[in-house]
């Protein structure tokens, strides 16, 4: 799995804090707390694990969806060397 | 919903065997019980007689309360002075129960190395001391006043016997049981950590908490 490089929890965390809130009835403080993470992520894990399950845990493409001004007309000309 | 608390009977056992385990692992996947016993039946006869058993100690379903809520068993702890038991180590109940098990000799002595970080860290037991153990809830029921109501019954019962403080404990991390035993006015005296515990088991060690009566 590649993960971000600043990510501060790999997905076995983001498990184990879900699954503190979630089975074990934690706070989400102190489920937060005890994997080092604040209350706002905390929440995005569990609301990306009530959404997709699972595989919401994983870490998600940073890629831009959308370029907004792209240079399309030098690509040709970089694949070829020149750029 | 009502809560009632009122002392185990034997019928609580495999309950009060379920909170040995649940108090043992604390917040980890795995505790003493976990290791000392892999495999499940062999712990859950082994919880059993070491709270129904003849020897009693502060695992003995003589010592334990329990919360029932709508006539279920719910959520139980033991409350106790040293003093009742005379020896508060857990070595001759245990070594009853390995007996009654049919262990052998070799396997017996072998228990000790294994625990022997876990009993390192394991806070002590003053003598005058009101000494809260083993509290577990059912985990669906949790953060619902159980334990609280059990531990106001507890104190109460340990004031009107005298008693002038109070302790409990939890592994150093288990910050819900830490967060709950503080409501009930306890704070933190002591820390024991250990290396080998936190090998042993994922946790640094247990805290000691203690309050006025």
């Amino acid at each position: 799995v590649k993960l971000h490089p600043n990510a501060k929890l790999v997905p076995a965390a983001r498990r184990l804090l879900v699954d503190r809130v979630r089975l074990e009835r934690w706070s989400v403080k102190d489920a937060a707390t005890s994997v080092g993470v604040s209350r706002r992520t905390a929440y995005k894990w569990l609301k990306r694990f009530e959404e997709e399950g699972e595989a919401g845990l994983c870490d998600r493409s940073s890629r831009p969806r959308r370029i907004a001004r792209r240079v399309t007309a030098l690509r040709p000309l970089r694949e070829a060397g020149n750029g | 919903m009502a809560i009632e608390t009122r002392p185990a009977r034997a019928a609580d056992l495999p309950f009060l065997a379920e909170v040995l385990q649940m108090a043992g692992r604390g917040h980890l996947p795995l505790g003493p019980w976990d290791l000392l016993f892999p495999d499940a039946r062999e712990r859950r006869r082994a919880l059993e007689q070491l709270a129904g058993g003849g020897v009693r100690s502060w695992c003995h379903h003589s010592l334990f309360q329990v919360a029932d809520r709508d006539g279920e068993a719910c959520a139980a702890l033991v409350a106790f002075e040293p003093e009742e038991l005379g020896d508060v180590s857990l070595a001759k109940p245990m070594f009853d129960v390995f007996q009654r098990l049919g262990w052998q000799p070799e396997r017996i002595a072998a228990v000790g190395p294994v625990l022997a970080p876990y009993l390192r860290c394991l806070p002590d037991m003053p003598p005058g001391s009101w000494i809260v153990e083993n509290v577990g809830t059912r985990s669906d029921l949790r953060r619902q006043g159980l334990v609280r109501a059990l531990l106001e019954r507890a104190l109460e019962t340990g004031r009107s016997r005298g008693h002038r403080r109070a302790q409990i404990s939890c592994l150093i991390g288990n910050l819900p049981a830490q967060r709950a035993y503080e409501k009930a006015g306890f704070a933190i005296a002591e820390e024991r950590r250990d290396a080998g515990f936190e090998r042993l088991l994922g946790a640094p060690g247990f805290s000691r908490m203690t309050r006025a009566l």
